[in-house]
């Protein structure tokens, strides 16, 4: 029997022997492996950029409007009446002008609730979210995104934070607490966030919040939430459930997933075909090293090779070259990759697009790999192992 | 007495297309720990056939056969493979030698088989080089880039690396000239007084004698009046032994015995 060590090692003097045929036979592996990565890298990319850049919890977030506006206390009731929810958050729209010491310019105001950055997973990049005393208290403090920042500062970076900004026709003075990071796809890039009693107080004097954000709890299914809420609040405000507005994120993100699988899945295909082809190459070699081998099979099964043994030395050498066909498969699918999203970043600046990158697709190559060495390798292999050693001792 | 061989009743029948050609047909012998045995005969005697049973390469149709004291027939493919490993070392004619590595390389392979620990791997190389007479600068040589005489030396030390009970030669000098032969055929003697046991497969008188016993095996049976124990002779002195024409029996597939018969009637 063979050790491992011993097996790694005749594997790797039997390939070196063979270096410009076992490159040659392994490119297709090669192509096969870097265009699934380099696929899935950006397809990975175009999702995160997508969904990931929304919010994780978006696509547990119900959106509620109805036609009497609820406050704080009715989301407290539906939230006793109607199991389902972890959270509601409640927001306000307004506008207002930011005023600079060049120009006016417009923005869209949200007076939200404390926990809105929390239900819906807009992530404050810098500076603090608001607190319960900036809400008691309806504070002149903002928060504001990207966009808004880079507008008004000129410049993404901190030092922004605890600056003033000029609202409205008073051009009242509010202070920035923090930034919310977000695309410019999302609408967070470009909007101003202000404690919803401070909108209410300060700016509208309407009370009530416009829209609803309810985050699903875990193991509940939205659909399902969705109809019991309209159904509860048609019968909590009185009215008919076509008054009540109430959609998920979930479908359209499910739609946008399925797009990117489908699209996933052909490129896949197409990558499958040329991974075929290519383990028909490595089996094709290893059939030829084989009969070229004969001799030898015969001589390691005269000096105490098992049939196992011999089996596993070619199953090895198969496995080995595709992992090595994965190995620079994985380094040109990620160059490849990194230079679309690079190129991408040079035309759309303001797309965050990068690759995904992620040790699935290693642990996917990987996989991929040892299986078409093992499925291809399997049959040259066998034929190895089942030589006579008296015939293939004599075999010119 | 200590036997490291013992067959009974060999016969293998290799069965093809063409139909059944008896190559072993019940031989029975016995080889002692290091004794040297030549096998002898003419083409298609059934040599080799013999060497691969007593090799474990092939499995006898009927018939016994002892390796040093293990019943063969008992085991099955794996363990006739570790048995291989351990007990067996085989030189080839044509050497059979991977020519991309080192002679080193080459002789460490059959430990490769074995339970033998790695570290201990190049100095038993070593030792089973020197002992099969080759010199050291040679080493490291790769085994395509030396003579043939020193291929063959190489190919003894890879069958006594692993310190097999038996080591089977089959024509190792039929590739070489006679003066080249010759040395090889003395390094296998050598071999036996350090209690090896060798046995060689020819159909060359002059290289059986060196053995220390001649078993003659001609249409795959031994026989009897001319295996001998040679008296080794130094050159330029004739046997009139070992000139005799051996008698031909033509190749009509006879038992032994009945031919024994026939042979004392006198063919009435
Ligand atoms: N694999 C085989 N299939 C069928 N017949 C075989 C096979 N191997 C050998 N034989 C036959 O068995 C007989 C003995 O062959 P073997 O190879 O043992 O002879 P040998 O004494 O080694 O001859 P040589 O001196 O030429 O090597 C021959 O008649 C040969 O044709
Ligand atoms: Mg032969």
């Amino acid at each position: 029997m063979m050790g491992i060590r011993d097996l790694l090692h005749e594997t790797w003097t039997s390939i070196l022997a063979n270096k410009g045929r076992s490159f040659l036979t392994i490119l297709g592996i090669i192509i096969g492996i870097a265009s699934v990565i380099a696929m899935t890298s950006l397809v990975g990319g175009m999702r995160n950029m997508l969904i990931g850049e929304l919010g994780f919890n978006q696509a547990r977030i119900i959106q509620i409007s109805a036609p009497i506006p609820l406050n704080d206390k009715d989301l407290e009731t539906i939230q006793a009446g109607l199991p389902g929810y972890e959270a509601m958050a409640g927001i306000g729209f307004s506008y207002t002008t930011v005023t600079t010491t060049t120009e006016q310019e417009g923005y869209m105001l949200l007076g939200v609730t404390q926990n809105y950055f929390e239900v819906t997973d807009t992530k404050v990049s810098s500076g603090r979210g608001f607190t319960d005393d900036d809400l008691r208290q309806s504070a002149r403090v903002v928060i504001i995104g990207r966009g808004v920042n880079h507008d008004v500062f000129g410049d993404e970076s901190a030092p922004s934070i605890g600056s003033t900004l000029y609202l409205g026709s008073n051009q009242e003075a509010y202070t920035v607490i923090g930034i919310v990071s977000g695309d410019p796809l999302t609408g967070a890039y470009s909007q101003i966030y202000t404690p919803m009693n401070t909108l209410q107080d300060r700016i509208t004097g309407w009370y009530g919040f416009d829209t609803v954000f309810g985050l699903v709890a875990e193991g509940y299914d939205i659909d399902e939430v969705l109809e019991r809420t309209i159904s509860f609040l048609a019968k909590y405000q009185g009215v008919e459930e076509d008054m009540i507005f109430a959609y998920s994120m979930k479908e359209l993100i499910d739609q946008l997933n399925l797009m990117m699988t489908a699209f996933s899945a052909v490129l896949t295909m197409i990558a499958s075909i040329s991974l075929f082809v290519g383990g028909i190459g490595i089996m094709n070699m290893m059939l030829t090293s084989v009969s070229e081998r004969t001799r030898e099979i015969g001589l390691r099964r005269s000096l105490g090779a098992r049939t196992s043994d011999i089996t596993q030395q070619f199953l090895a050498e198969s496995v080995s070259l595709c992992l090595a066909g994965g190995f620079f498969g994985l380094i040109f699918g990620f160059l490849g990759a990194l230079l679309v999203a690079a190129a991408v970043g040079m035309f759309i600046p303001e797309a965050q697009f990068s690759a995904a990158i992620g040790i699935e697709s290693v642990v996917i190559a990987v996989i991929v790999c040892v299986t078409i060495g093992l499925a291809f390798g399997y049959y040259p292999a066998r034929r190895a192992a089942k030589l006579d050693p008296v015939d293939s001792l004599r075999y010119q | 007495m200590d036997k490291v061989i013992e067959v009974s009743n060999l016969h293998r029948i290799y069965e093809s297309a063409a139909g059944a050609t008896p190559a072993l047909r019940g031989v029975s012998f016995s080889v002692d720990r290091s004794e040297f045995v030549a096998i002898m005969g003419p083409s298609g005697s059934g040599k080799s056939t013999l060497m691969n049973i007593l090799g474990c390469l092939d499995r006898p149709t009927l018939g016994e056969y002892h390796l040093a004291g293990t019943n063969v027939a008992s085991l099955d493919d794996n363990q006739l493979a570790d048995l291989r490993a351990t007990s067996i070392g085989f030189v080839f004619q044509n050497f059979n030698l991977l020519p991309r590595a080192t002679v080193l390389r080459n002789v460490m392979l059959p430990l490769v088989y074995t339970t033998c620990p790695r570290a201990e791997r190049e100095q038993r190389a070593r030792t089973a080089l020197r002992a099969a007479g080759l010199e050291e600068r040679f080493f490291e040589h790769k085994s395509n880039e030396i003579s043939g005489g020193q291929m063959q030396r190489v190919a003894i030390a890879r069958a006594l690396v692993n310190n097999p009970e038996l080591i089977l030669a089959d024509e190792p000098t039929g590739n070489l000239d006679s003066a080249t032969g010759e040395k090889v055929l003395k390094t296998l003697q050598v071999l036996r007084s350090q209690s090896r046991t060798i046995v060689l497969i020819t159909h060359d008188e002059e290289v059986a004698s060196h053995a220390d016993r001649i078993l003659y095996i001609r249409d795959g049976l031994l026989d009897d009046e001319k295996s001998r124990t040679p008296v080794y002779i130094p050159d330029g002195l004739v046997d009139d032994e070992k000139s005799r024409t051996p008698v031909s029996l033509g190749a009509v597939a006879l038992p032994y015995e009945l031919v024994k018969k026939i042979k004392s009637s006198g063919g009435k």
